[in-house]
């Protein structure tokens, strides 16, 4: 169900400082007016009976002259609407801002069968799908994890390189966690690895800290030094989604990053409950019609005693 | 006393009538000529619903439910809009200009005829899609029996919203988007043809794909346990073309497929695993 949220606002506040001079042009005739009035009810007796209806009358051209102001003013109903975002609704998702931290794995084995290569084929398609709003963190690991890059996704211009020895992928997702713990940003993590772990903490046992925080595993490469199994149980473990990044899901690259793209990033949304958008109506009628229709009731008041 | 009950009077009677004045703000406007066909109004209009179906097909590639106001609007004005224009194609005679009208009233009036029949077939085509992608899921998951329960629950559709879908596409192929008087118009003919070939090819490659599945099931288990396709099921993967919304799908299961040829992926047994060198 959309959220309503409703706020009286005006679109030229500043026309109300015409209430001071209008007011005081208004004092001025009515004190002008009262002398002349006086005057001729020395000569006319017949206005006296009327006395409290006059003043009464009188005073019901302060208010006329207030709604006047205050149309000038253009007033407006602001209704702020929030709308749940629906699933792979992506043009939505691009309208609120995440964090996506991206972790490579750039140890030696990520050069075999050009690995690495595939890496950057699926980051140049992907990084341009992110939303400008969006906040991208490029992490690369080998035995330490290193960021590389913090900022806008349309600045990332980080060329990757693998070389070098070991493979932490547990104390990389460590990196992640603590990170993604200090963002103010709904966050979601991306691995990036041919799963040929061997050096730091057990990934597997850091896996299920990411209950609450959406991962995806995606897996680079077949053959020496890669280990699809271990990543998948990854995945498991941590409820996150597994992808396969080979020459095969290349082909379609376009629909795999979109995927990825809209998976991970609802998904860090629906987590921290932010998975809606705000959509802003300003409504200018009726807020002219009530003060027209008030001006319109004051007027045939205020005319009563004549222009 | 005369004078001061004019005085008293002139002002209401102003006033009744400015407000009665200020009424005419709500009368309808004058429409000059309505029983004429506005023909440029007619073409923007075909466009506009085209643009509207343009909406609706995105929709539907992302999985997302078509927004029922759209079809709506395009169900029931698209119609008269497209009779307005055959009318107008009709009056048209000889010579340069008009043979360049008849040739934009056409395409404009293919535009429409083609929204309607995308819009009318849009929840067949939904339920397709959503389908497929169900189905190709759970194959990719490996759960086979499930996945081929629920494409024979969806064959039926699928077929229908391929028979529509070519339908659709074989009126606007009649059609010829760089007659249409704005780029703006071309651009949004060209979309809708875009978007209708892109959703038939994502539901042709996925039937392929199922239909894999379906014929070669025992086998497509084995390679899910870890074992080695037969190179019958091999040769008719390489054909899938991993095209469209369920392209990463449809390229997974082929990988799936045709992977385990290199030492590959599968679930069972830390298939592909070799245990890393001591610095890899």
């Amino acid at each position: 169900m959309p959220l309503h949220q409703l706020m009286i606002r005006f679109e030229n506040p500043e026309y109300v400082l015409l209430l001071i001079p209008v007011l005081a042009i208004y004092l001025f005739l009515f004190i002008h007016a009262e002398k002349n009035y006086r005057r001729l009810m020395r000569v006319l007796s017949i206005v006296k009976k009327r006395k409290k209806l006059r003043y009464l009358i009188l005073l019901l051209k302060i208010p006329l002259i207030v709604l006047l102001i205050l149309s000038i003013c253009t007033p407006y109903v602001e209704s702020i609407e929030k709308k749940p975002i629906e699933y792979g609704d992506i043009e939505s998702l691009r309208k609120v801002p995440v964090s996506l931290v991206f972790l490579v794995d750039v140890s030696k084995s990520m050069n075999y069968g050009n690995r690495i290569g595939d890496v950057r084929t699926l980051l140049s398609n992907l990084i341009p799908k992110m939303s400008y709003k969006d906040h991208l963190v490029v992490a690369l690991f080998a035995r330490d994890t290193e960021v590389v890059y913090e900022g806008p996704p349309s600045n990332f211009t980080v060329k990757l390189k693998a070389g070098k020895k070991y493979s932490a992928i547990g104390d990389a997702l460590s990196f992640a966690l603590s990170y993604t713990r200090a963002s103010s940003l709904p966050t979601a993590v991306v691995l990036i690895t041919d799963g040929g772990w061997n050096y730091g903490s057990d990934p597997l046992h850091i896996a299920p800290l990411f209950k609450n925080i959406p991962l995806a595993v995606v897996h680079v490469g077949y053959g020496t030094s890669s280990n699809p199994d271990l990543l998948r149980e990854i995945s498991e473990k941590a409820s996150g989604k597994y992808y396969e990044v080979n020459q095969i899901t290349l082909e379609a690259v376009e629909s795999l990053t979109e995927h990825l793209y809209s998976e991970i990033k609802y998904s860090a949304l629906r987590l921290r409950g932010e998975n809606y958008v705000q959509c802003i109506t300003k409504d200018y009628t009726t807020p002219q019609i009530l003060l027209w229709s008030l001006i319109c009731i004051l007027l045939v008041l205020t005319v009563m005693d004549g222009v | 006393m005369l004078s001061r009950r004019i005085i008293r009077v002139l002002p209401i009677i102003v006033l009744i009538l400015a407000l009665s004045h200020l009424s005419t703000y709500f009368l309808p406007t004058n429409r000059g000529g309505e029983d004429e066909i506005n023909i440029p109004r007619l073409f923007v209009k075909a466009i506009e619903l085209q643009n509207s179906s343009n909406m609706i097909l995105r929709r539907i590639k992302t999985g997302l439910t078509p927004n029922k106001d759209l079809i709506h609007s395009i169900c029931t004005e698209g119609p008269s809009i497209s009779e307005d224009i055959t009318s107008f194609y009709q009056t048209l005679g000889e010579g340069d200009l008009a043979k360049k009208l008849k040739r934009a009233a056409l395409t404009y009036e293919k535009a429409i005829r083609a929204s309607i029949i995308s819009a009318n077939s849009s929840s067949t085509i939904a339920t397709a899609i959503k389908g497929l992608r169900e189905t190709l899921s759970l194959a990719d998951r490996c759960r086979v029996d499930e996945a081929l329960k629920t494409w024979r629950e969806i064959k039926p559709v699928v077929l229908e919203a391929i028979d529509k879908l070519e339908d659709t596409l074989k009126v606007l192929i009649r059609g010829d988007p760089k007659s249409l008087l704005s780029n703006e118009h071309t651009q949004v003919y060209e979309d809708n043809t875009k978007l209708i070939t892109e959703l038939l090819s994502s539901l042709k490659e996925a039937s392929k794909t199922m239909e894999l599945i379906e014929e070669y099931s025992s086998e497509f288990k084995k390679v899910c346990e870890g074992g080695e396709a037969c190179s019958l099921l091999k040769q008719r993967a390489r054909g899938l073309k991993c095209t469209g919304c369920l392209g990463y799908l449809i390229a997974s299961i082929k990988s799936r497929i045709l992977m385990t040829s290199q030492g590959g992926r599968g679930t069972g047994g830390g298939a592909g695993y070799a245990p890393p060198s001591t610095d890899d």
